[in-house]
């Protein structure tokens, strides 16, 4: 928005910016998610661990964490179509600027 | 890995379209100007695909030797724009370094500059074909002849100009305290005076300047180029060597009270060297 002189002119620009910060705003909330969801199963897995079950019992009682973090690992899933969708907005803004450019 | 190849396909096709039914609104960077808007989705009227805006095609419609005569559409305009026509009959496929279509998003266009120096000759000498309607209303630029604007202003930027105050009259820590001091017609810096402080009484100064026998001395600073009185003798006047010439936004004759006086000035010169050489001869 700032290198073009912050205007509210061209649509493709705007879209591949609104694109931006919808992937930022993805990629945070999964990796925050994510890294949430695995500190909380290696905490109760440490701590069933601390009373002894055995490797078949924890990952039993680990089910729950289990399934969020398969959950959260699916992110990627929404994350990267966003994020291609934005490539592809930015591709059109940069090849049309490019294309009707002064080389000269 | 199908969903981002879908979606960047979709993205890339979906823009594409907006691109091709509406290509002002997807891509245009700032409004064009007033007389462009209806090429608004018509990108390719005025650039080129790989080498941006193209000259040419500004001329197709507004050709050389027409502007300011006649309209795009090739109706005679009435009156001619004199204005546009000297500037642009000796400019050809140099558009782009003047105007600029698209404006900033703020409403303004950038501004470019144009290099005098691609002006025809006669057209440099005579800045008031441009810039007449740029001219300040008082008296100090309404005295000032056409070509005498680069005294004070470059080509390069019209402000801030520079005037030479030097070359009519040196300051020093006495001169001046305020312009309106010795300049006390309001907005007219052609007329000035002396007698706006305590110092220079009128009428001290025409006794001290009849003891010696100086009949005219209105325009003081045509003697006296500084606040120092005696800097006349020091100048080499008495020799018979006149005090340099004002220029033409002094009226050509320099400054004098009244704005009249520049060929007062030189008599009071010629007669201080005239009346000296009588008492020499005594």
């Amino acid at each position: 928005m700032v290198h073009g002189g912050i205007h509210f002119n061209a649509a493709i620009p705007w879209l591949a910016l609104i694109a931006m910060l919808i992937v930022v705003a993805s990629g945070l909330t999964g990796r925050v998610l994510l890294s949430s969801a695995r500190a909380g199963m290696e905490a109760k897995a440490a701590e069933l661990r601390a009373q002894g079950l055995t490797p078949e019992a924890i990952e039993e009682q680990l089910e729950p964490q289990t399934l969020v973090v398969d959950v959260m690992k699916r992110w990627r899933m929404v994350h990267l179509p966003l994020t291609a969708a934005f490539l592809g907005l930015v591709a059109l803004h940069v090849g049309a600027t490019l294309a009707l450019w002064s080389w000269r | 890995m199908r969903g981002p190849a879908i979606a960047f396909a979709l993205a890339v096709g979906l823009g594409g379209v907006g691109i091709s039914l509406a290509p002002g609104q997807a891509l245009i960077p700032g409004e064009l100007s007033k007389g462009h808007r209806a090429q608004r989705d018509d990108c390719l009227s005025c650039h080129t695909v790989l080498s941006g805006p193209a000259t040419s095609k500004c001329e197709g419609c507004h050709k050389p030797g027409t502007i300011g005569v006649t309209t795009v559409a090739g109706a005679a305009r009435s009156p001619e724009n004199a204005k546009a026509r000297a500037i642009h009959r000796a400019i050809s496929g140099r558009c782009l370094e003047c105007h600029a279509e698209h404006d900033d998003g703020s409403g303004r266009r950038k501004a470019l500059h144009l290099d005098h120096a691609s002006l025809p000759a006669d057209l440099l000498q005579n800045c008031l074909d441009c810039h007449a309607p740029l001219r300040p209303r008082d008296g100090l630029h309404a005295a000032a002849s056409s070509d005498a604007c680069r005294t004070c202003h470059a080509t390069q930027r019209w402000k801030p100009a520079t005037f030479e105050h030097a070359r009519f009259f040196r300051f020093d820590r006495h001169h001046p305290a305020q312009c309106t001091d010795c300049h006390r017609s309001a907005g007219d810096y052609k007329r000035y005076d002396c007698y706006g402080c305590h110092a220079h009484s009128e009428a001290r100064i025409a006794s001290e300047h009849r003891e010696e026998g100086i009949r005219n001395f209105a325009d003081c600073a045509r003697c006296h180029r500084s606040g120092n009185e005696h800097e006349t003798r020091r100048q080499g006047f008495d020799q018979g060597a006149p005090p340099e010439g004002g220029n033409d936004i002094q009226g050509g004759e320099g400054a004098s009270p009244g704005g009249e006086g520049g060929g007062e000035g030189r008599e009071h010169g010629g007669g201080h060297r005239r009346e000296r050489r009588e008492e020499d001869d005594d």
